[in-house]
Formats: C-alpha cells, sequence, structure tokens
C-alpha cells in the first residue's frame, strides 16, 4: 500500500529534514555509514511517521545517491514534510465499516458443514 | 374389521389424491404409483400392528411382535433416513449412490438424486480409503445426466472438493438463468446451502439473511435463519418493521435440533451474545483542528493514518477523507509556493510542477490500491449518488473501473475468437468459462453502478449471442445456449436495449 513513501524516504533514512543543503545531507550520510561500521546501535534504527525502521548501510547509500538527484530529491522533499515522529493511530471505533453486520467472516464454515475442499 | 378400515382409508386417499390434483395432465406419471407404494406401505404397516396388538392381547412373549411395527415406524416417517444420517455423514460414497438409487426407485431422476447425495458423502467422508476412484466412480456417473442444473450442481459440487467453495460458486450463482424445467426444487435446494455456507464464510449475514427464506427448509436453515435475523433485524431497504430477533432459548432449541450441532456451537455463541449496533451509530474519523497546519501536512498525516489501518478495515470514509484532504493540498497555493521555492533552491526551476504531477499520481496510485478490484462500490465511496468530476479519488476510482472493463472486454474478446475459430471445450469448461465472465460482468456492476454495467454490456452482447447460437446450432448444447439467452434477455430489458431484447426473446424462444 506505498507505505515506502514514508518508510523508505531518503530524508527519513538519513534523518535530515527536507531544508537541508547537500553538504549537511552528505555529512550525515557519511556519518551514518561510519557509526553503521562499527556497529552503533544508535544508528541501526531511524524514526517516520509509520514508526521506527531498521536502517543498512545499503540503505544510506542509496537514500544519498536518491537526494544528489534534484528532480528526485524534490519528489522526496514533499513526502517528507512531516516530522519523524509517529502519528497518532485512529480509534479503534472510527475504523468499523458500518456495513458489517455480525459475527464476522466464518472461515472454518465450509469445512465444518460438510462442503471444505479435500486437499 | 381390519381390512374394511383399510379398504375405507385407501379409497378416501385415492379420492383426497385425485381431488387435490390442479392440473393432471401435467402430473408425472409415475406419482400416482409412488403414492400407490406409500399407501400401500402404511396399509401393511397397519396390518403388522393390528397383528402385533392381538398376539400382544394373547399375552406371553407375544408383546415382542410391537417391535416390528415400531422398527417399521421410523423409515416410513423419514425414507431417506439411511441415507441421510448414516451413509453420507459417513462417506460411504459408493453405498449411497447405490441405496439412494434403490431407495428412489420411483423417482424419474433418482440418478441426479443419487449423484448428489454421493458427492455430499464424497466431502464429508471424515477419512478417505480411495478419494480419487470414487471421484472417478461419479463422474462416470455424471456422465449419464442430462446436463441441467442436476449436473451443473454436480460440477460445483467436485470444484468444491477439487479447489474449495469459493472456486465453485460463480458455476452455481449461473443456476438462475436455466430454465426452470431443467431446474428440479430439490436441485436447487444443494445450490442454495452452497451460497449460504460461502456467505456465513464471508460472514455477509445481511445475504445470508435475504437467501434463508427461500432456502427448503431443515433444521440447518432453520437455525441459519434464526442466528441471521438476530445480526440482521432489517434488511437494508426493507420497509416492514425489524423482526423480533429470536430469544436465547428459541437459538438454544433450534441448534438442538440440527445435526452435527457441534460444528455450529460458535454460531450459537455469536447469536446469543450478540450486542445489536445500531445503523449509523459509527462516528466517522474525527478531524483534528488543524487550521494552522499546512494543508499538505495535514494530507500526508491523514495517508500516514490510514497506512497504520490494516487495509482490510479501512473503510469508504476513510478513502473520502484523504481524497478530499489531498485535493485541498494539491491546489493549496502554499503547496505550489513550497515546490516552487524548493524547486528554485534546488536549482531546477519550472520542475515543480512535474514534481507536484508526480506526487498526485503517486497518491492517485495509492487509493487505487485500497480500492482493490472493485471491493469498494462507487456507491459506497459517494454516498450521495454523484460522482465529482475530478479529484484524487475519483482519477483513483476510474483507474479501477477502466482495468476492470479491460479484463472483461479482454475476457469477451477470447470468447469471441474462439467462437469464429471452432474451438470447443468440454461441457464443464464451458460452463465455467461463462460462470467467470458473469462472474466479472457482476463484479463491474457492483463496483461501478449502471453506468457501469451499461459499457460492459457493449462488449458482453454480441460476443456472448454469437458464442451461444454456436453452442446451440453446432454443437446442441442446448441447456447452456437458452441459459446465456435467458441471461442476455434478462440484462437488455434491465438496461432498456429493446433491440437486443428482440433477438433475445426470439432465442429465448427457441426453446430447450
Amino acid at each position: 500500500m506505498s507505505r515506502s513513501r514514508f518508510v523508505e524516504n531518503p530524508f527519513y533514512i538519513l534523518g535530515v529534514r527536507p531544508s537541508c543543503t547537500r553538504a549537511e545531507m552528505e555529512r550525515e550520510g557519511q556519518k551514518l555509514l561510519g557509526m553503521l561500521e562499527l556497529g552503533l546501535p544508535v544508528a541501526k534504527k531511524y524514526k517516520t511517521p509509520l514508526g521506527d525502521a531498521e536502517r543498512t548501510p545499503e540503505m544510506v547509500r542509496q537514500a544519498m545517491a536518491e537526494l544528489r538527484d534534484p528532480n528526485r530529491r524534490l519528489l522526496h522533499e514533499l513526502w517528507a514534510q512531516l516530522p519523524a515522529e509517529p502519528l497518532a493511530d485512529e480509534p479503534a471505533s472510527e475504523v468499523r465499516d458500518p456495513n458489517q453486520i455480525g459475527p464476522g467472516p466464518w472461515s472454518d464454515a465450509p469445512s465444518l458443514l460438510g462442503l471444505g475442499a479435500k486437499k | 374389521m381390519t381390512l374394511s378400515i383399510l379398504s375405507v382409508l385407501l379409497l378416501v386417499g385415492w379420492l383426497f389424491r385425485k381431488s387435490s390434483r390442479q392440473e393432471p395432465s401435467q402430473e408425472p406419471p409415475r406419482e400416482d404409483l409412488r403414492f400407490a407404494v406409500r399407501l400401500l406401505a402404511w396399509m401393511l404397516w397397519l396390518g403388522c400392528l393390528s397383528h402385533a396388538i392381538v398376539r400382544t392381547l394373547d399375552g406371553g412373549f407375544g408383546w415382542l411382535w410391537l417391535l416390528v411395527p415400531i422398527a417399521l415406524l421410523f423409515p416410513l416417517l423419514r425414507p431417506l433416513f439411511l441415507i441421510d444420517d448414516l451413509l453420507v455423514p459417513r462417506g460411504l460414497v459408493r453405498l449411497t449412490y447405490r441405496v439412494t438409487l434403490v431407495t428412489m426407485w420411483l423417482h424419474a431422476e433418482r440418478r441426479g438424486h443419487a449423484l448428489l447425495y454421493a458427492y455430499r458423502a464424497l466431502l464429508r467422508a471424515p477419512r478417505h480409503r480411495d478419494l480419487r476412484g470414487d471421484e472417478a466412480y461419479l463422474e462416470e456417473r455424471a456422465k449419464k445426466l442430462s446436463g441441467g442444473a442436476v449436473s451443473l450442481v454436480a460440477a460445483a459440487l467436485q470444484l468444491t472438493l477439487r479447489e474449495g467453495l469459493t472456486a465453485a460458486l460463480p458455476l452455481v450463482r449461473c443456476l438462475d438463468s436455466l430454465d426452470d424445467t431443467v431446474k428440479p426444487p430439490w436441485a436447487m435446494a444443494v445450490a442454495q446451502e452452497l451460497q449460504l455456507v460461502e456467505l456465513m464464510r464471508l460472514g455477509d449475514w445481511s445475504k445470508v439473511r435475504a437467501l434463508t427464506p427461500q432456502c427448503e427448509a431443515s433444521s440447518l436453515i432453520a437455525f441459519v435463519d434464526a442466528c441471521a435475523k438476530v445480526f440482521v433485524p432489517q434488511l437494508p431497504g426493507e420497509v416492514d418493521a425489524a423482526v423480533a430477533p429470536p430469544s436465547r432459548d428459541r437459538l438454544y432449541w433450534l441448534w438442538l435440533k440440527v445435526p452435527e450441532k457441534q460444528h455450529l456451537l460458535w454460531l450459537l455463541d455469536k447469536a446469543q451474545d450478540f450486542k445489536p449496533q445500531a445503523v449509523g451509530s459509527v462516528v466517522p474519523p474525527a478531524s483534528e483542528p488543524q487550521d494552522h497546519k499546512p494543508k499538505l501536512d495535514v494530507a500526508l498525516a491523514a495517508l500516514g493514518k490510514l497506512w497504520k489501518i490494516e487495509p482490510h478495515l479501512v473503510g469508504p470514509e476513510h478513502l473520502r477523507k484523504v481524497g478530499l484532504l489531498w485535493d485541498a493540498a494539491l491546489t493549496d497555493k502554499d503547496t505550489e509556493r513550497l515546490a516552487m521555492t524548493r524547486a528554485l533552491t534546488l536549482t531546477i526551476p519550472g520542475s515543480e510542477h512535474k514534481a507536484l504531477a508526480s506526487l498526485r499520481s503517486q497518491v492517485v496510485e495509492t487509493l487505487r490500491s485500497y480500492l482493490g478490484d472493485g471491493q469498494m462500490p462507487i456507491s459506497k465511496l459517494f454516498p450521495d449518488g454523484k460522482m465529482p468530476t475530478q479529484g484524487v479519488l475519483v482519477e483513483a476510482v476510474l483507474a479501477v473501473r477502466a482495468k476492470l472493463l479491460e479484463q472483461f472486454e479482454s475476457a469477451t474478446t477470447q470468447l469471441e475468437e474462439r467462437t469464429t475459430d471452432q474451438r470447443s471445450l468440454p461441457w464443464l469448461d464451458e460452463w465455467r468459462e461463462w460462470a467467470s465472465i458473469r462472474d466479472a460482468y457482476q463484479r463491474i456492476e457492483d463496483f461501478g453502478g449502471a453506468e457501469a454495467r451499461r459499457l460492459a454490456w457493449t462488449s458482453l452482447h454480441r460476443q456472448a449471442n454469437n458464442w451461444a447460437c454456436w453452442l446451440w446450432n453446432a454443437r446442441s448444447e442446448k441447456v447452456l445456449a437458452n441459459a446465456v439467452f435467458r441471461f442476455l434477455l434478462r440484462e437488455s430489458l434491465a438496461i432498456g436495449d429493446d433491440r437486443t431484447a428482440q433477438l433475445a426473446k426470439k432465442n429465448v424462444g427457441s426453446g430447450l
């Protein structure tokens, strides 16, 4: 469902804001690569609006390459306008479909009522 | 004395039978014989009972004679007891087939009855010694059938066995356009049971509630109907007042009467503990006070929250809300200004339009992925019944509709090519192809409503009609061809296409 627009956004991977300069981005990227090389736990995770995600050296290199292209960077900037803080969950009552009535799906019904497939 | 009573009973029964006939000419000739045999069996039973009473009154061990009429009473009251309650649950396929043939020797369609019972036995068998052997045995017997609803239901049961109930359902749904002369009620009862179980699997209790009154009465149907009334006291669009749901005791009593009730305990618990939720009580997602925030941030946050919800729990109101927020964000001056400023900073002036267009298409693609293959109808996405002329959600909806129509057109084109090349398929495969086309057509209608149905109709009528004519003329597949003609007639009348309706009427009039 395209969660990657947030989770794999280069700005969140590098932990920089969209307004950062190219030099800042390069410096942050190199710093992260060094920390990952040393195996520092603090570098292994990064924050996104959808929660924490795992960071790898490959992802950092790819993020830096993406941001070097100004056209691609502009699009990533638009997607990275939210701060890297987890968004609040929608309340449970809001996600219920009003047309879903009754106890919900009963996946065992065919096999229990003698109409299950025989593998 | 006994003989005189029996003669009177025979006479009264015969007269009652004759008087109850509405159209004697249409009554199958075997009906008389069946009635006579049943009457004879009851007369013999009464004679047996009289004899047992006399011997009992004689004293000694004469009372043992009473066991004979008692033992005979049960099969007389429920002639299919042996098949229903002993052979089918134990999965004795061949024995079920043979015993049904013998038990129903007076029935004109005893082979069809026997085949459906035997398939039920095959599906219910707790374990198999020779599954493939039994299947092959039944396939051989199925070839002896005439090809009406019984054959189709038997094929659906076979598909259920091999691929599951979901694969069989499109075939079952085609039964509605069969001619009544090849659609016996007992075969339709099996088909309805298949549909009912699938609806329960999906948890669509509104449809279960709508279907149960049309089903043949049985203890299982009565229990399921009672549960459906608990879950759905009133159907959408029903003008009458809501039905009072059955009490806990009533549910329990109905459950007790169901065979193999242990499997339905889950449903009983759910129905007994069900707390009705008033329709429309669902609170729409609350909007936070976000006037001070940039519209792009609000739209991004809405999309982020959508991604945090399990995909199957995303409802139309969520997509509507996200769509509106993105429409506002993408036309907002601040968003344009932000993109332009950043483009200038990055020394790519003028590329902001391309970036915003890419952003828009990515949002549309995201919304499209939630609409899937048309599971969320347009009528729910735009409840006022009017689709806006523009917007990201509208673009996503149109993309899904275009994809569905394209797939449908491809399927009907294949059918047309096969007709032109005169490439025939086996009987069941022809039915399955038609079933899949009908299913795709229905999916388009369910998703896009009348407008999409009309668009799909243009690529269905000619291809399906030519194919059915070929089936009729060259291959003598008259039952299938007639079912296609009937469906085309129904659709052309519903759409209001007089020209195709005339042709379909003529084709349906050709009979079977």
